[in-house]
């Protein structure tokens, strides 16, 4: 299947099922292209994978989404508002409503497990401390480190910090999460349990996940939904069966790791002969 | 000769975006006053950390210098018989000059580098980041405390360098070198005034403070996201630092004491 | 959260050492305990030449500081400086024919007020003018008063 937005005439149901649309979208970072006309649908309740080479902007996907970032052109909309079109404050509340797990859990240092996930609960509700307490514990039992509460990022490991910033990133009760390579440098116990967790939290809260990753194999297998995104415009798309049994011999060396195809194993280089007899 | 032009300009250009990133920082800086006055504790822990932990540099480096003044001026003033205003000296240079000034610079190497060094790590780290996606304004909750913490913090370790200091000539030049008691004191006393030089010295130490915290806040929130990266901007807020406020020094000095 | 509480009795004992330090400096250090806070009325005195007299510069008598300089403004149709003194409330026994001159403490230094007394009964109120002046010495006057003097002399002989 080859990249095509929805058509008309589904787009009046699809509008609801819809939580993020993308139309458009283009941004550069200095002189690189980084998106160049990418549209993009993520559906409510379903874990959709973006995939992609490194270096394709995945993560600066996540940035435009959250407008941490302005594109050039194009429009994104999270639950029917234009992001880049809201106040500070509307900006903020939207925040609320975003979870995001970043690749290093990005965790407060100088604070403990307990204290971090608490965190957004402090600043953004008047809940008493009680009640803050069983919120707390009960995300932490969720990602299954409610023992672990007393404990400094310092001392956790890396998937154990990446369990508690997903536990922090649940603590509001969000509508999506967004997951920026959750499985890069992850032994495969802790990737499987992440990857469970992703799953189960999905569903169980009827959230919404979008995860970003080049991690193949994992992510295929949990996804509800697939794009792959390659020289700033979207290459595949489609459920992962279809995007896996694609005709395009670029997706197919992409899917299955094929260290030669479309993307070449060779760096441009002069001759073979040149370089050694010349 | 084209291409360095180019870059010149480039530079030029890249100089000006810095500074107005600077400002902006500072504008979201003052914004979050309000907000830090109903959180307290943010700012008790900023001033610790600015404060408190300068005390022991600020102090020793106080009395040295103190110390000094009064053994070279003595040697200085000896010499056209007028020993009984060390005093005036040592109390009149430590007050308006080096009490303010070179607190400054010693804050900030110690403290200015490591405010440069969190907030550096903490953009490495995505913290603050993930503090925007959790919705908290990451310049009102981490700058604007610490930004007022070094403000608060500067006059009170100028004002403790400027009396260890002038308790250091005391011993040096009433305890050692024989200069009378009664007239250190009294000569100081009527020479040294409260709105000239205390205050002046006060407001000196003020702007110094902002000066610093300010340069040190910008070059870890600015800085490139890496361990170079912020090693290199921890060595431009002592550099940086240095030369504001000897800068800044010698206007304020023309300002106030000149006629 | 006990480490909470050690770090803000060490903040607090920080801030009460600035203080105690800027307190030091303001008491022990600075002209703080010889001024007088108290209030003071005005007085005027012209001058012809006030010299390098300065705005609070201190005005005298009997080698006791009684005021301050508080203004000193140009008469653009008299041609005259016209210094406001201000003088503590306490010091309301001034002659009105006392002498205001301008004195320059020891040779090089800073120029003040010395005010002489008068023989008269009344004394000055607030506003009042002190009408016997004397201006300040111009070095340069001197020096030339001097050579002409010792010119005259040498010609004489």
């Amino acid at each position: 299947m080859t990249a095509s937005a929805p058509t008309p005439g589904t787009q009046a149901t699809a509008r609801r099922d819809v939580l993020v649309r993308i139309r458009g979208l283009h941004f550069s970072h200095r002189e690189n292209r980084v998106f160049d006309g990418v549209d993009l649908d993520i559906r409510r309740g379903q874990v959709t994978a973006i995939m992609g080479p490194s270096g394709t902007g995945k993560t600066t996907l996540l940035k435009l989404i959250s407008a941490q970032l302005y594109p050039q052109a194009g429009t994104i909309e999270v639950d029917g508002q234009d992001v880049h079109r809201l106040s500070r404050g509307e900006l903020y509340r939207l925040r609320t409503r975003m979870g995001m797990l970043f690749q290093s859990g990005a965790l407060l240092t100088d604070l403990s497990v307990f204290d971090n996930v608490a965190y957004p609960l402090r600043e953004h509700t008047r809940l008493p401390p009680s009640m803050i307490r069983k919120l707390v514990l009960m995300k932490l039992e969720a990602v299954g480190l409610r023992g672990a509460r007393d404990l400094m990022p310092s001392e956790l490991s890396g998937g154990m910090a990446r369990r508690v910033a997903l536990a922090r990133a649940i603590a509001l009760d969000p509508l999506m999460i967004m997951y920026d390579e959750p499985f890069t440098g992850q032994d495969p116990m802790s990737m499987g349990v992440l990857v469970t967790l992703i799953r189960q939290l999905n569903d169980a809260s009827r959230l919404t996940s979008i995860v970003v990753s080049h991690d193949v194999k994992e992510t295929a297998g949990i996804a509800d939904y697939l794009y792959i995104i390659a020289n700033g415009k979207v290459m595949a798309q489609g459920t992962p069966d279809e995007v896996k049994t694609a005709q395009s011999p670029w997706v197919d060396q992409f899917m299955h790791g094929l260290p030669d195809g479309p993307v070449h194993f060779h760096y441009p280089a002069p001759q073979l002969e040149q370089d050694f007899l010349g | 000769m084209l291409d360095s032009l180019a870059r010149l300009g480039r530079s030029g250009l890249g100089a000006l975006e810095r500074l107005g990133r600077a400002h902006l920082m500072l504008a979201g800086i003052l914004q979050g006053l309000p907000s830090l006055l109903v959180r307290p504790g943010l700012l008790v822990a900023q001033v610790y950390n600015v404060g408190v932990l300068s005390v022991l540099i600020v102090a020793v480096s106080g009395l040295f210098v103190g110390m000094v003044l009064a053994l070279q001026g003595y040697y200085v003033l000896s010499q056209f018989g007028a020993e009984q205003s060390l005093g005036v000296m040592v109390a009149a240079s430590l007050v308006r000059e080096l009490g303010p000034v070179v607190t400054a610079l010693l804050v900030a190497g110690r403290a200015g580098s490591a405010l440069t060094a969190e907030i550096g790590l903490m953009k490495a780290t995505e913290q603050l980041s993930g503090l925007e996606m959790m919705a908290v304004d990451p310049v009102k909750r981490i700058l604007t405390p610490r930004f007022f913490g070094g403000l608060l913090s500067m006059p009170l370790l100028a004002a403790m360098f400027s009396a260890v200091g002038v308790l250091g000539g005391y011993f040096v030049g009433v305890g050692l070198l024989g200069v009378d008691d009664g007239v250190f004191w009294s000569q100081m006393q009527a020479k040294i005034d409260l709105h000239e030089d205390v205050y002046n010295g006060v407001i000196k130490s003020v702007v110094f403070g902002a000066a610093v915290t300010w340069i040190a806040l910008f070059q870890g929130y600015d800085a490139v996201p890496t361990s170079e990266g912020v090693s290199r901007a921890t060595t431009r807020t002592v550099v940086s630092g240095a030369l504001a406020v000897l800068g800044l020094d010698f206007v304020l000095t023309a300002l106030m004491f000149g006629d | 959260m006990s480490r909470m509480r050690t770090m803000e009795i060490l903040v607090g004992a920080f801030m009460a050492g600035g203080f105690v330090a800027l307190f030091f400096l303001a008491m022990k250090v600075s002209n703080l305990s010889a001024e007088t806070i108290g209030e003071g009325y005005p007085l005027a005195a012209r001058f012809d030449n006030v010299g390098s007299l300065k705005v609070r510069a201190p005005v005298t008598m009997a080698g006791v500081r009684i005021g301050r300089v508080q203004s000193i403004r140009f008469d653009k149709t008299r041609y005259e400086a016209v210094v406001t003194l201000n003088i503590g409330k306490q010091y309301n026994t001034i002659p009105i024919d006392t002498f205001a001159s301008i004195y320059t403490q020891g040779l090089l230094g800073e120029q003040y007020i010395g005010l002489s007394p008068g023989g008269s009964e009344e004394f000055l109120h607030s506003g009042d003018e002190l009408t016997h002046t004397q201006s300040a010495l111009v070095l340069e006057q001197l020096i030339g008063q001097y050579m002409f003097k010792k010119a005259g002399e040498d010609a004489a002989k």
